[in-house]
């Protein structure tokens, strides 16, 4: 016991420089953050890669319904791309039903559906068949194909599929 | 004659001012030196570190040489000396950090890339605003009414014509007639105007974007919010501070301090100068010292050069970007994006009030 205590108090100084290392990466600010990838070499459009990140923080609980994004004019100048090209990606994010602008045209995430027992989006099964003939018509096996799309839902953290 | 108390309070402000300057580089983040972007493995490249300490080094002798210069020529020729050097000291600055900024520019013009890059941005958006206590912004207000409060209060002990400038030795040299807008003159057409351009700044700071890194985004994010919540609190305990200043350099106006007190309004930017400079060493440009813990893992993609929208990597001009506030390049705070047309009404508004209250001075006089 007593040698408990003489070890706590030689070992305070780190204690508390450890202690104020947690408090330092604690954020600031009281929500979390969200990733916006642009990648300026690619072939995919800047606006559909914009939509693209934020569908995959949706997925992946970085966002979560209800949570309020940049204004347009405000997330190009933190990305330096033209503000057209972000609302080109909330027009896109919008129609897709994934976005929703309230009345003093403030940005939210919209109040997704749990879609267990309805039937998938005919718009995604079509987008989905296109990627599977591609693969299939590289002539990957039926294997290969299933583990890739279970390692696509792995890679995504615990997010909107476990709630 | 300028008396030692003038000249004390003056060679301590330049010593904050010299301090300052020569750690500047040091408080800028790794990526951005001297006003230039540096990407890539140039971030952590040893000829910028000896650039660095040069710069500081030449700094200090500079400043060391003005101050001295000050102290020697002041007495002799007051006037000149006390308008003058400020200006000289601001003029050999820039031309030293203008010649280090080119030697950065040149480093990297001649450093080639070593992996391809993949040109793009990777920014992390913070879920929820930034939060401050905005009933602080009340505060300069409060105090402004309660000096007006005291001034009124004082108003029948002021004497009918009461001097409204001093010499540089401390005597009188023009009057004013007793009346509500010439006693309370500097406290309204002076207070009121910077009090407003100040707490416009604060809420306008806490929207500012920080400098691109895609190395570290989260990191980036979390310290610009840091940085801005600091610098609203900042701009507020300023505001404060000047009105302090106003106040009492009214009350040597009304002779409620006694003459010999003329240099007391100047005691205030005593006590800002070292808040700002420690808030500035502690938290760096852009809060580039703060969380030093964080690391992420990077995403391959490197932030895009944007070199070419800031002239002599202090001035900003960037047509496409909408923000009117950016973090400077070479300092601590914010910049004007001058394509912004707002920013030129703001740079003109202190210009207008002047102008405005000088025709309004000239009048009571």
């Amino acid at each position: 016991m007593e040698v408990l205590d003489i070890g706590t108090t030689l070992f305070y100084r780190t204690d508390t420089l450890a202690r104020r290392q947690a408090a330092e990466a604690k954020p600031m600010n009281d929500g979390s953050e969200y990733l916006i990838t642009v990648d300026l070499s690619s072939n995919v459009p800047i606006y559909r890669q914009i939509a693209d990140s934020i569908i995959g923080d949706i997925a992946s609980g970085k966002l979560v319904e209800g949570d309020r994004l940049l204004s347009s004019r405000r997330l190009s100048s933190l990305l330096g791309v033209n503000y057209h090209t972000v609302n080109k990606a909330y027009e896109l994010l919008s129609r897709d039903g994934f976005i929703q602008q309230d009345r003093r045209k403030k940005i939210f995430v919209s109040k997704l559906p749990s879609s267990q027992n309805e039937e998938l989006d005919p718009e995604w099964i079509r987008r989905q068949r296109l990627l599977i003939s591609e693969a299939i018509s590289r002539g990957f096996p039926r294997s290969r194909i299933m583990r890739g799309i279970e390692s696509i839902l792995d890679s995504i953290p615990e997010g909107r599929e476990k709630q | 004659m300028i008396p030692v108390s003038l000249l004390l309070m003056m060679s301590i402000i330049l010593v904050f001012i010299a301090i300052f300057l020569a750690l500047i580089p040091y408080l800028t983040p790794p990526n951005i030196q001297f006003g230039v972007r540096l990407q890539g493995n140039l971030v952590s490249d040893d000829r910028f570190r000896t650039l660095r300490r040069r710069y500081a080094l030449f700094s200090i002798s500079i400043s060391v040489a003005i101050i001295i210069s000050f102290l020697l020529l002041a007495p002799l020729f007051p006037f000149a000396v006390l308008a003058g050097w400020p200006l000289i000291d601001i003029f050999i600055l820039f031309l030293l950090y203008y010649t280090f900024h080119l030697k950065a520019a040149g480093i990297k013009g001649s450093s080639p890339d070593v992996e391809p890059k993949r040109d793009g941005a990777v920014v992390a958006v913070p879920t929820a605003p930034v939060r401050v206590n905005r009933a602080w912004l009340a505060v300069p207000w409060l105090e402004l009414a309660l000096f007006l409060i005291v001034g009124a209060l004082y108003y029948p002990s002021i004497p009918a014509r009461f001097p409204v400038h001093f010499s540089a030795s401390g005597s009188p040299n023009s009057f004013a007639t007793k009346s509500f807008l010439s006693v309370f003159a500097e406290l309204l057409f002076v207070g009121i105007p910077v009090v407003t351009l100040l707490e416009a700044m604060a809420v306008v700071s806490l929207r500012v974007s920080p400098f691109q890194n895609a190395r570290s985004p989260r990191k980036t994010t979390m310290q610009m919010v840091a940085f801005n919540k600091t610098m609203f609190y900042l701009l507020v305990f300023i505001a404060t501070a000047v009105l302090i200043i106003l106040f009492l350099s009214s009350a040597v106006t009304w002779e409620m301090v006694p003459r010999s007190d003329v240099f007391l309004p100047i005691v205030p930017v005593l006590v800002i100068l070292p808040v700002t400079l420690v808030v500035s060493i502690r938290m760096g440009q852009a809060g580039s010292k703060l969380y030093p813990n964080v690391t992420e893992s990077g995403s391959g993609i490197t932030e895009r050069d944007d070199d070419r929208f800031w002239k002599a990597g202090v001035i900003y001009y960037n047509k496409e970007d909408s923000s009117l506030l950016v973090p400077k390049r070479f300092g601590v705070g914010y910049t004007f994006n001058f394509a912004h047309p707002i920013s030129w009404i703001a740079l003109a508004a202190p210009f207008i009030v002047l102008v405005i209250v000088l025709a309004v001075v000239t009048k009571l006089i």
